[in-house]
């Protein structure tokens, strides 16, 4: 079908590079052919033919790997042409060669903006896959208006449109401060347009717009119903959407996973019925065409309408035929059915889903943990872990580890790091947990990461109950000649330190500890040997019978090659003939760990990110003033920015049911590249503040946000605004402390009275339950503002009592607060003075730490929210 | 939602098409194809068609002596992007006439304009077969009247000369 014959010396040159016999011979044929096209491009009588010719042979030499150094004007050129063969190589050079800060994209603008204007609907096309391809800021800037109208403009063909839509996908991802965001409702509208492409292509817009704007789910979620009620039910497409008999598969999967996001704003019994039989109808697909060589399509969707079933109803009908085709998918024989079908398992459970009759599938999930297929393996064993409750735990663990001899490396390491955090989950008595880690250990020294191993040793440490048993069984072990390194170190570590707890055990007496740790030093590597030396060290403080020996031993060693292990040796020795009282005092017991326990294990992906930590650090050590702007105005906002800079941006929305708040934290990745390690932990927290979910991604890549919500179900007692570390890799560790707009006033509930009640509540508080503070403003140019200090008001939750005072530019305003299931009555009374800049507050409560709490507060945020810039 | 990276590498590790949907540095790019390709290549034919690589989702399948490989968020539905791939080898197919390995060498421009029409953003723009295949012919046709004009102003270049 390819008709074309143009460019022969193309085809030549890479003929040539493709008879060559050496990877050398390819890259001196590459030079000279390099030299001549510079020659070529220096001369100035280049046709454009040739020019097209060029370019695209540094294409070839480009995707062949080597790096072009020239050639880029050129391409850029070819992109400004009025031709449209020349025109489409340009565009093509120049998104393979330049990338979008380059500084020659700016001479491309223009031109890309008259593309975009021109009424060829192929030029369009170039000019949309262009700023799709390598849109910066500069260029997606300059022609958004143009986008924009292609987009909406009913002159626009359809095959345009839909490029549009993805185009400006592209910009609303990358700079959505570009968009017009009056723009996201009508875009929503497409998605009930005829042509199923250019809804194919809205839906994946819609999909980032749900994922940012919580406020438009409601309307997301009619539309995205109804276009799969239409598509299910076999109407409202044409036959070319067909793809081997399933209507445009794509769409229906975006839908689903649309809706996954926003069901729950669906309130009314018939919409739900609706959904509801959509669903039902596409899981009966399964049987439908159980025979059809394409199963893959209809597998597709079938694997996110059950998670949506899951979502929307898991009790009724839907539950029972989903659980039915997850059954049949995970004894599929077919490798992806069963990869996905763990995978979507494990994602339901993870969601909270309760699965019963998955525990007939154990043994054959168990079984793929040795497939041959390592993603297989992966899965089936993050599946498991998953499965993992405290009722068969054990069980679970056990039938692990009779697996783990059969292994390949990688896959061990998998699987004793998750045993490993599993049996600390789960533990209720340590001799469990101490027996695991041993066998672990004993079984596959080799691939236990350094983490396991400090975290048992923690363990024993930090619990006395469990050291004699287990220096004891660790003693056993290290008899065996060939114990691999993890095991020696936390063996002979543990037997230094408590070594004596055995002493007295038949063939476990001191001069047996010393042998065998003396043994092992021959064969050890210099990291487990200076160990070892300390735990000679510690045998010999307790056991003063030991002591001889073991100065011969370090004797021996302070002429070792190795320096460090020589300095240790030295230092012991100089130790050893120091007074003994010293000696016991170097040597003294370590101390029980402090570290929370769970932080050294490797996070599992799935289990949620956010580790609460126990210890509460005082306010004063943590740095929070990058925020401070932000929380301010959030104290008074429902929502807004909490923070920005150059690389993030952290967006806040404070929501009301009845006595709950809700904070939901929005991040947002304002660079290109992608971060990683993307972590937050509580600083800072009191005990009815909760976190309700949090991203499972550590990854953070651009076009992505990541989300956060907390809430605080009723107040028990007064408390400090909580404060979260955001930290992430971007080249450099980051971390940013957040204070948290989670305030007092944020409960108060606003409340009117007249001007008789007012004060007779007012009197009957009593000037001695007030607090009264005066205050200027910070910032030399700010200067208070009427309306702004209306808005702040209200904005913190008072009622307003108007024409209650007798000086009208006074405030006057009353809340209530519901505090350890009490009601508490706040009254407020402001005087601003316009002419200093300066505010006099004064709060009554019936509670004067309250009172306290909210003026101190109140005082914070007006002093920062009337600088002039604002 | 999206795809990050679409690449065609022959099953010895030859690159002959690279298409990425977001901006990163050649250096890492180069690293991220030679270690998905030696990752993809190695699998054998009855595994499944996908691998897990630093956070990333890999899908790819093999058609006869080449890989089609996609970089996938790790929440992505992975089949959907199996039919992806097939629905792009299909119009390849339909474009050159039983498409192989020298067709996509030869006139590698023409695997990325086809790509191009299939996938925008990172997403599948146009679900319609047909529609891709017109929208690369117009384009071609369009070249051929290009070519078309330059030939004439050769030959009345060259008549001009006698």
């Amino acid at each position: 079908m390819v008709v074309n014959n143009q460019m022969k010396g193309l085809k030549t040159f890479i003929s040539d590079l493709r008879n060559l016999k050496e990877e050398k011979d390819e890259e001196k044929r590459i030079n000279i052919e390099l030299a001549k096209i510079r020659a070529k491009f220096q001369s100035s009588t280049l046709s454009a033919y040739d020019r097209k010719k060029y370019v695209s042979k540094l294409l070839y030499i480009y995707m062949l790997g080597y790096p072009i150094s020239f050639g880029h004007l050129e391409a850029v050129n070819l992109l400004t042409a009025t031709k449209y063969s020349e025109k489409q190589i340009g565009y093509l050079a120049v998104a393979l060669l330049l990338n979008e800060n380059h500084d020659l994209i700016r001479l491309v603008i223009n031109s890309i903006r008259k593309d975009l204007l021109s009424l060829d609907p192929d030029k369009n096309a170039l000019a949309l896959h262009a700023v799709a391809n390598f849109g910066g800021r500069e260029l997606c800037e300059a022609v958004y208006p143009e986008i924009q109208q292609l987009l909406m403009s009913a002159a626009t063909e359809n095959i345009v449109r839909q490029k549009a839509a993805l185009s400006l996908l592209h910009i609303y991802r990358k700079f959505s401060d570009i968009m017009d965001m009056d723009l996201l409702e009508p875009i929503i509208m497409l998605l009930d347009d005829d042509d199923l492409n250019v809804s194919l292509a809205v839906s994946n817009f819609v999909f980032l717009i749900i994922c940012r704007e919580p406020s438009l789910h409601g309307l997301v979620c009619r539309k995205a119903i109804h276009k799969l009620k239409l598509i299910v039910s076999g109407r409202g497409y044409s036959s070319g959407y067909i793809y081997y008999s399933v209507p445009c598969p794509w769409l229906q999967v975006n839908l689903c996973r649309i809706l996954l996001i926003c069901h729950e704003e669906v309130t009314d019994e018939t919409t739900k019925r609706t959904l509801i039989n959509v669903l039902d109808r596409m899981l009966s697909i399964f049987k439908d065409y159980k025979d059809n060589k394409h199963l893959n399509v209809i597998n597709a969707i079938l694997f996110d309408a059950i998670k949506l079933a899951f979502a929307v109803d898991d009790s009724g009908s839907l539950y029972q035929k989903c659980m039915k085709c997850l059954g049949e998918m995970i004894s599929n024989k077919e490798p992806n059915v069963r990869y996905l079908a763990f995978d979507t398992t494990a994602y339901l459970i993870s969601c909270g889903h309760s699965l019963p009759s998955l525990k007939t599938h154990k043994d054959l999930i168990l079984s793929s943990l040795r497939y041959k297929d390592v993603s297989i393996r992966k899965k089936s064993l993050e599946l498991l872990y998953m499965m993992c409750d405290s009722e068969n735990s054990k069980t679970m663990v056990n039938e692990l580890l009779i697996y783990l001899p059969y292994l390949d490396s990688v896959s061990q390491e998998d699987l004793i790091s998750k045993v490993a955090s599993l049996t600390e989950i789960y533990a209720d008595d340590y001799k469990w947990y101490v027996d695991v880690n041993l066998q672990l250990l004993r079984v596959a020294g080799k691939s236990v990461n350094d983490d396991v191993w400090h975290q048992l040793v923690r363990v024993i440490v930090n619990n006395e109950s469990i050291q004699q048993y287990a220096v004891r069984n660790l003693f056993k072990l290290l008899q065996s000649d060939s114990t691999h390194d993890s095991l020696t170190r936390s063996g002979c570590y543990i037997l230094g330190e408590y070594g004596y707890l055995i002493a007295n055990e038949p063939g476990s007496g001191p001069l047996q500890q010393f042998i065998t740790v003396y043994k092992k030093l021959h064969t050890s590597s210099v990291g487990t040997s200076v160990l070892l030396l300390t735990a000679l060290l510690k045998l010999s403080n307790l056991q003063p019978d030991l002591h001889k020996r073991v100065a011969a031993v370090f004797k021996r060693y302070s002429v070792s090659l190795n320096t460090e292990v020589q300095q240790r040796a030295c230092e012991y020795l100089q130790l050893l003939t120091l007074p003994k009282e010293f000696l016991s005092i170097v040597c003294e017991e370590v101390p029980v760990f402090t570290i929370p326990a769970k932080k050294s294990l490797p996070s599992i992906s799935n289990r949620s990110d956010v580790s609460l930590t126990d210890s509460v650090t005082s306010t004063k050590e943590i740095d929070v003033s990058s925020s401070l702007p932000g929380f301010y105005r959030l104290c008074w906002r429902d929502k807004g920015i909490l923070y920005r800079d150059s690389q993030v941006q952290v967006g806040a929305l404070v929501e009301f049911r009845d006595l709950q708040v809700c904070l939901s934290l929005y991040f947002e990745n304002r660079k290109t590249e992608t971060y990683t390690s993307f972590s937050s932990t509580l600083l800072r927290t009191f005990p009815n503040f909760k976190v309700d979910s949090s991203f499972t991604d550590t990854i953070f890549s651009p076009d992505k946000q990541l989300q956060q919500r907390f809430s605080v179900d009723r107040l028990d007692e007064l408390f400090d605004p909580p404060i979260i570390r955001v930290s992430f890799l971007a080249g450099v560790m980051r971390k940013v402390n957040l204070m948290l707009p989670i305030v007092l006033s944020k409960f108060l509930r606003p409340t009117s009275f007249d001007s008789s009640t007012f004060f007779q509540r007012w009197g009957l508080i009593g000037v001695e339950r007030e607090a009264q503070l005066a205050f200027g403003l910070n910032g030399i140019n700010s200067r208070l503002d009427e309306r702004r200090l209306m808005k702040i008001v209200t904005g913190l939750h008072w009622g307003i009592c108007s024409g209650i005072d007798t000086n009208v530019s006074n405030i006057v305003g009353a809340g209530i607060l519901q505090l350890n299931a009490q009601n508490i009555g706040c009254l407020l009374r402001l005087e601003p003075n316009y002419q200093n800049d300066m505010i006099r507050l004064s709060i009554r409560s019936t509670n004067t730490t309250v009172a306290n709490v909210l003026a101190t507060n109140m005082q914070d945020i007006l002093k920062n929210s009337f600088y002039s810039n604002t | 939602m999206g795809i990050k990276f679409f690449l065609l590498v022959s099953r010895q590790g030859k690159v002959r098409l690279a298409k990425w949907f977001y901006a990163l540095p050649t250096k890492e790019r180069s690293k991220i194809v030679r270690d998905v390709s030696s990752l993809v290549i190695v699998r054998k034919p009855k595994m499944c068609n996908f691998v897990e690589y630093k956070g990333e989702k890999i899908v790819y399948r093999r058609y006869a002596s080449l890989f089609f490989i996609c970089g996938i968020d790790q929440d992505d539905n992975e089949l959907i992007i199996l039919e992806v791939i097939h629905k792009f080898v299909e119009i390849l197919d339909k474009y050159f006439g039983n498409v192989c390995e020298l067709d996509l060498i030869f006139n590698f421009e023409k695997a990325y304009y086809v790509l191009e029409e299939l996938l925008l953003a990172g997403e599948l723009q146009e679900s319609s077969k047909t529609n891709v295949l017109s929208a690369v012919l117009a384009g071609d046709a369009e070249s051929e009247v290009d070519a078309q004009q330059d030939t004439i102003q050769k030959l009345v270049g060259n008549v001009k000369k006698f």
